[in-house]
């Protein structure tokens, strides 16, 4: 039995993109589709200010919201625990997207590449692929040939580890033990927290996000995409109000950006310096449903023209 | 996951008929070169590296690669640097942009006008017209009044100096004229000029865990700078054995992740705070008497200069607290040495550039830390190869260079940089002068950039004002090529194979991985076709398609080795190196061995033999031969008038991780990070001003204004703003005035006054 985990340093990380850039790379991802992030957040005063940087990334859960309400099937768990998907199953219907509690699935609706009216070497097999979900694998195909993660690759800080958690004489094993990386709960991503910063800026525990499993089904798999996407127009405007005063989401959120683009990547979580609670993952949370009524406006859009 | 086949996928774009570039075929329309046939070709492995940012040496990469297409980077196992950051990654989507420059170009409106219609032309003719262009202000002028300069990528230094040098002018100069070269130039004036001391030395080290005791990073970021370079260090900090003092007005990640002391400084200061810690050494008898009294000069006087510099007064200057202030002395105090510098080109850009840099790398000696374990050190034996790795003897610096070296055109103004340049690169810092002068009629620019400059505008004019003007490039810039004549396609790193890459002593061959873009060539080739064209054909072996393989002969032909290395030598061992053994054992303090002066007499290169505080080159050419301390031409001490009406200090031309310079801002994946320009503010002086994150703001400064997008961010000083340079739209070298610092010719960037308000 094994089980592939990620410890995300975040003492180590530089907030250089690398993780981001090396894995788009890698899946050679449509414009705005990351399958990873680097949120900055910033906390304390002064000179004993900071700005960190949250990884993000899929947190490939114990048990997975987003598999459960897939009607076709195109989505599981495999037995090593990373979530896949199979693209030609998928029917884009985006309720995984919509279940994922971490803004880790992307719908992918847009036929764009990254230059428009070309498509480079590196996306010849992504952009074949229209109207499906798509996410961070923990490179799948890679691991099962003995590489590493893309992201674990070329990170310059060496900031992630991935391997088997479960066999404890492994590298990963040791080094949750050594520096005492902390477990998201219910997910296979543990982080190592640097001084000073707010455990609340992680993401959070699966159960605290999606309450029991069976609960999650129900809710949005019986949700239509639309009563979501009219929800979160009003707590866009409540979102937007907490900006003025003090956590703060992306400043760039998929609105104005026009692309679908993560909020939460590009922009700072958390604003001038005041600590923040949670605002992290709570954010991630409005974001991404922003993000899918933009995705379906845009669809929309298209379909019109 | 399943793999799709080419004809799936047409089926399926056909069927989705999405995106507006659907053509009447019902999809999408590739560019033949850029579609692959059959995503299941056979894989086949290469190996380059990267040139995105343009550190030596450059990062390797291994490629995968389909018919002839790179599709995918891995980790090149086993070559010093491979840690590949997010713009190293972004290579591929360099290489594949659409926007590349694929054919020579000239333009077809006369020079001032707006656009310059480019039209494309053959090799033949550019060559041609390049060749009649330059002979003519030769015959009429004289040769040297040709520039010859390189910018990014830097690679085609030692190529153009063969051209430069061989055409006769000695006018070869590069970007370094704002960069790198002031550091050598500081380090020159404390250990003599002879090129291998000063460039082993010019940027400090990090530290070695176990010997070094105390590391100052110094204006550095290497987490942003530097990425490849960050996992060492952090591996070395983690190692638990050296301190820490981190000198910067920002809070970075470097701060974050080395810090024991972080002294949050005034930008523009740090010659202060560095004859503060002199001062603190030596007063508490901290200091190496033996190395001080033995192999110095003008200590006396350094040590009561520096006696100015009390704790109380320097926190002042430096608006540093005092307690912080004594923490770092007391690190410096009780650790003991040796210690290390670790630096960058911040320093060069202030208006005392010089002589804070030589302040801070004073200390290197004065605590005994020269060429000892654990300090910093001059490698051993020098190999013949310049600073950009192919040998002297190929770029003809040595043969050539002395005999013209009366026609520089940069010794009127910067005689200091003149007559400690052994390596031949002219200060450009005044090409609006040299042009306005006639002493300038044309040039021959790889990969320039007239942004890199303050008053940019003035450089423009300069390109334009010139008879004639050519340029290599990857892309057609605008803010440079509309003020050219004509315009180069240049191949890429994987297009190519010169120059040469050299790890300590290890040599690496690059073999092209793809074949050119376009009708794109390689700078090395473009100067062999220019050379020829001109009259050379000997010197550059008759141009053509051979030129690379002939250049690299030519330097290993000339390279100084026991047993001599061949292309093929080269060719066999790739994508491994060949490795010039030492002839010794590599060897500590060699200033005692008499292997640091040509004469082979012990000491150093400096007119007295000694490591010079107090210069004597300075002193012969009317400077204050102390590393003084002055304010900055624009300061709220300086100028308190200024001050009033622009109560922000300006620090621009920080790294960010993304991008380098002006470069790479047409890569979406980077693009997405940063897709416009960027002013960075301390929450309480946005909080003054009204202002919020994401707001558009006007930044102003005496010399100019611009608008950008606000970030409100924890990691700029409260007083300080913080720009990234290099965006055409919000140029921030605009507002910056040309004071150039009198020794060096360096602008400064990181000092000056300049106000926030809402757009």
């Amino acid at each position: 039995m094994s089980k592939y985990g990620m410890v995300l340093n975040l003492d180590r990380c530089i907030g250089c993109y690398a993780c981001v850039v090396a894995c788009k790379m890698c899946y050679g991802t449509r414009p705005g589709v990351n399958y990873n992030a680097v949120n900055k957040v910033e906390y304390g005063e002064g000179q004993d200010a900071r700005q960190r940087y949250v990884l993000t990334m899929c947190m490939h859960c114990d048990n997975p919201p987003c598999v459960d309400v897939c009607p076709t099937g195109a989505t599981w768990k495999t037995e090593e625990g990373p979530v896949v998907i199979d693209y030609e199953a998928c029917i884009g219907c985006g309720a995984c997207v919509n279940a994922c509690p971490y803004e880790a699935r992307h719908l992918v609706v847009d036929d764009e590449t990254s230059f428009e009216g070309s498509v480079a070497p590196y996306e010849e097999e992504s952009s074949a692929r229209l109207n499906v979900a798509e996410k961070c694998t923990f490179c799948y195909e890679r691991v099962k040939n003995g590489d590493q993660p893309m992201c674990t690759v070329f990170c310059p800080g060496q900031c992630r580890i991935f391997g088997d958690v479960e066999d404890p004489e492994s590298d990963i094993s040791k080094y949750i033990a050594e520096r005492g990386a902390v477990n998201i709960e219910g997910t296979s991503i543990w982080y190592v927290v640097p001084e000073g910063m707010d455990m609340s800026m992680l993401p959070k525990p699966l159960a605290e996000l999606v309450g029991a499993p069976t609960e999650t089904e129900t809710t949005a798999a019986g949700e239509p995409a639309e009563t979501t996407a009219a929800g979160t127009n009003e707590s866009s405007a409540a979102t937007s109000a907490a900006n003025e005063s003090t956590t703060q989401a992306a400043p760039a959120s998929s609105g104005d950006s026009g692309s679908g683009i993560d909020g939460g990547m590009i922009g700072i979580l958390g604003g001038s310096a005041v600590v923040l609670a949670g605002a992290a993952v709570a954010l991630n949370v409005k974001n991404k449903k922003e993000k899918a009524a933009d995705q379906n406006e845009n669809k929309g859009g298209k379909g019109n023209a | 996951m399943p793999k799709i086949s080419r004809r799936q996928f047409l089926k399926l774009t056909a069927a989705s008929a999405a995106g507006a570039a659907a053509a009447s075929t019902g999809f999408f329309v590739y560019p033949d070169h850029q579609a692959l046939a059959d995503s299941n070709a056979p894989e086949e492995v290469k190996y380059s590296h990267c040139v995105m940012c343009n550190h030596g040496p450059r990062c390797g990469m291994k490629l995968i690669i389909k018919e002839g297409k790179v599709y995918r980077i891995e980790k090149r196992e086993g070559y010093g640097n491979n840690l590949l950051c997010a713009k190293g990654v972004a290579a591929i989507q360099e290489l594949y942009a659409p926007d590349r420059l694929l054919y020579p170009m000239k333009r077809t409106t006369p020079k001032g006008s707006e656009d310059p219609k480019w039209e494309r032309i053959s090799w033949d003719e550019a060559l041609a017209t390049i060749a009649e262009k330059l002979n003519d202000v030769k015959a009429k002028y004289g040769a040297e009044k040709v520039l010859f300069m390189t910018g990014d990528p830097k690679e085609p230094r030692s190529a153009l100096q063969r051209l430069a040098f061989t055409f006769g002018s000695p006018n070869m100069g590069t970007e370094s004229s704002t960069c790198y070269k002031a550091t050598e130039l500081a380090t020159k004036l404390l250990y003599g000029p002879e090129w291998f001391t000063a460039s082993s030395l010019a940027t400090g080290a990090g530290p070695t865990p176990g010997k070094t005791k105390v590391c100052i990073i110094w204006g550095n970021n290497p987490a942003w700078c530097a990425p490849f370079s960050y996992n060492g260090m952090k591996n070395g900090k983690e190692s638990g054995t050296v301190k820490y003092i981190v000198v910067d007005p920002r809070i970075t990640p470097t701060v974050h992740a080395f810090a024991d002391v972080h002294l949050q400084i005034r930008p523009g200061t740090d010659g202060a705070l560095a004859l503060c810690f002199a001062n603190a050494l030596i007063e508490n008898d901290a200091y190496d008497k033996d190395f001080v009294e033995n192999w110095t000069h003008g200590f006396e006087e350094y040590a009561a200069y520096a006696k100015e510099f009390t704790v109380e007064k320097t926190a002042e200057i430096c608006e540093i607290p005092v307690e912080k202030l004594e923490e770092a002395i007391n690190i410096l105090l009780t650790e003991g040495s040796p210690i290390v510098c670790k630096s960058a080109a911040a320093f060069p850009h202030h208006t005392n550039g010089i002589n804070n840099y030589r302040a801070i790398m004073s200390l290197i000696p004065l605590t005994g830390s020269l060429d000892v374990p654990g300090g910093l050190k001059i490698a051993d034996e020098p190999l013949n190869f310049d600073e950009w790795q192919m040998t002297f003897e190929f770029a003809r610096s040595n043969d050539l260079l002395p005999q013209l070296d009366h026609l520089r055109v940069d010794r009127e103004y910067f005689p200091v940089w003149a007559d400690t340049d052994q390596q031949g690169s002219v200060q450009l810092n005044r090409l609006p002068e040299y042009v306005e002068t006639g002493a300038i009629r044309a040039c021959v620019m790889l990969g320039g950039n007239a942004m890199m400059w303050p008053q940019s505008h003035l450089y423009q004019k300069a390109f334009q004002d010139m008879e004639f003007c050519v340029a290599a490039d990857f892309y057609i810039r605008p803010w440079t090529h509309n003020y050219v004549d004509m315009v180069l396609p240049a191949a890429m790193s994987w297009e190519r194979s010169c120059p040469l890459t050299v790890f300590g002593r290890k040599i690496y061959l690059r073999e092209p991985v793809v074949a050119p873009a376009g009708e794109a060539r390689s700078d090395y080739r473009i100067c062999c076709d220019i050379g020829t064209a001109l009259g050379y054909s000997e010197e550059f072996w008759g141009g053509g398609e051979e030129s690379e393989k002939n250049c690299i002969k030519e330097s290993l032909r000339t390279l100084k080795v026991d047993t001599p290395i061949t292309y093929e030598d080269l060719q066999a061992a790739s994508p491994n190196p060949v490795e010039i053994p030492l002839k010794g054992e590599a060897q500590n303090k060699k200033y005692e061995l008499g292997l640091l002066r040509p004469d082979g007499q012990p000491g150093f290169t400096t007119p007295t033999g000694k490591v010079e505080f107090v210069s004597e080159i300075l002193r012969e050419h009317g400077f204050d031969p102390l590393p003084t301390y002055n304010e900055p031409v624009l300061s709220p001490v300086s100028t308190p008038d200024v001050y009033k009406e622009y109560p922000l200090i300006m620090c621009s031309g920080s790294r960010v991780p993304i991008y380098t310079h002006s470069k790479e801002r047409n890569l979406p994946w980077l693009n997405q990070f940063m897709p416009e320009p960027i002013v960075r503010l301390n929450p309480a002086d946005a909080e003054a001003r009204g202002l919020k994150d994401g707001d558009m703001v006007k930044l102003s400064s005496p010399h100019g204004e611009l608008t950008a997008k606000l970030e409100v961010t924890v990691i700029v000083k409260a007083g300080v703003i913080d720009m990234f340079h290099g965006w055409d739209k919000a140029n921030v070298n605009e507002l910056i005035g040309r004071d150039f610092d009198p020794i060096s010719g360096f602008p400064p960037y990181k000092e000056g006054l300049c106000q926030v308000t809402k757009a």
